[in-house]
């Protein structure tokens, strides 16, 4: 009758350091083979690399990087800083000159008063030309979006994703 | 066995600096991870050229998720969790799991031994390997390259397979039973 224990069984006791099926093992002929042919084909298996990648490895990486769009959280921290770079200018601007602040605030005042003007202007302008153009403008207007829309969406459309030919 | 070990973070300013747009230090990361990826690509797939055209594409979407990186873990684990999972995809395009038609791996080094004989029967003794190890399937290609070639500890391979160590270590007993019993039956042939 065979008494060897399953080999899952007597690997999990070798994995483990000691168990039944491992004290069975020391003295089974059958089961010290197997064991001693897995040893063996593990030292066989350590001695094995990976092979090297073909030359122009690298660069072929690097020029589909260079052509990948820019991540956008990066651009976005770019921005930011930009941002924030310039306003700090400004503020150390107002602040080290004498009296800058104060024209400062006129500027932005006269600003807002000039604008608020303008859009009023501006709406007093559009009722009309609405009223004898409304379609064309319209038109243009969608026109206009949906062009700008596509050639951004160009823009940003990665080839890189894409043009991995993965079959054979 | 592998043991686990605490490991420096030698790819941290390399990861830092390519995260700010320096293209130089995101190719000597490339430089340091290209082989397991690339090699893990070979085992994988079982062909050079698909192989070199999808470890490119896992360097390239690592570089577009390098936000999204955890700096704290290892970086060659990450690139090699992403190549993973693109081979499983072409694997899953092909629509079959074995291969058949396997490209001879010229380039794997020879063992340290010291005569040419020594060598010679151990390049040989590496292609009845190699031979072998490619009838396997790809699961348990993959778990081998890992654990031997790559040399990775179980916690590692069951980090980049999302599974628990001890499944690996259940998985890799089956592979190499199948590779004991393969290269018996070439033997007996």
């Amino acid at each position: 009758m065979n008494t060897c224990p399953e080999l899952e069984v007597l690997f999990a006791d070798l994995a483990q350091g000691s168990g039944p099926a491992l004290d069975h093992a020391q003295g089974c002929e059958v089961c010290s083979a197997v064991l001693a042919e897995h040893a063996s084909l593990e030292q066989e298996l350590f001695r094995l690399s990976d092979p090297l990648p073909p030359s122009g490895f690298v660069p072929s990486v690097m020029a589909k990087v260079a052509i990948a769009p820019v991540p956008v959280r990066r651009e976005l921290w770019t921005g930011l800083t930009v941002l924030t770079a310039a306003v700090g200018a400004l503020v150390i601007g107002i602040v080290s000159r004498p009296g800058a602040a104060a024209h400062f605030g006129v500027s932005v005042a006269t600003a807002a008063r000039t604008s608020m003007a303008l859009v009023d202007g501006l709406g007093h302008a559009v009722g009309p030309v609405w009223h004898f153009a409304g379609l064309p403008i319209t038109t243009a207007v969608f026109v206009t979006l949906m062009l700008s829309l596509f050639g951004l969406k160009k823009l940003a459309g990665a080839p890189a994703l894409a043009s991995l030919k993965v079959t054979p | 066995m592998l043991t686990d070990e605490a490991q420096p973070l030698p790819w941290k300013a390399d990861v830092l600096a390519a995260r700010r747009g320096d293209r130089g230090a995101f190719e000597a990361l490339v430089r340091s991870v290209q082989r397991p990826v690339y090699g893990l690509c070979v085992r994988l797939l079982a062909n050079e050229a698909e192989a070199s055209e999808v470890a490119q594409e896992a360097f390239l979407r690592a570089y577009q998720n390098l936000d999204k990186y955890d700096e704290g873990r290892p970086f060659d684990l990450w690139v090699i969790a992403i190549t993973r999972n693109l081979c499983l995809d072409v694997l899953r395009r092909r629509g079959r799991a074995a291969t058949d038609d396997v490209d001879e791996m010229h380039d794997t080094l020879p063992s340290p031994d010291h005569s040419a004989l020594d060598r010679a029967i151990a390049r040989e003794e590496q292609r009845t390997l190699e031979g072998a190890l490619a009838t396997l399937s790809v699961d348990d290609r993959e778990v081998i390259a890992l654990y031997y070639v790559q040399k990775r500890t179980t916690k590692q391979i069951a980090e980049v397979m999302g599974c628990a160590p001890g499944t690996i270590m259940a998985r890799l007993f089956r592979a190499r039973e199948k590779l004991r019993k393969q290269m018996k039956q070439e033997e007996q042939s």
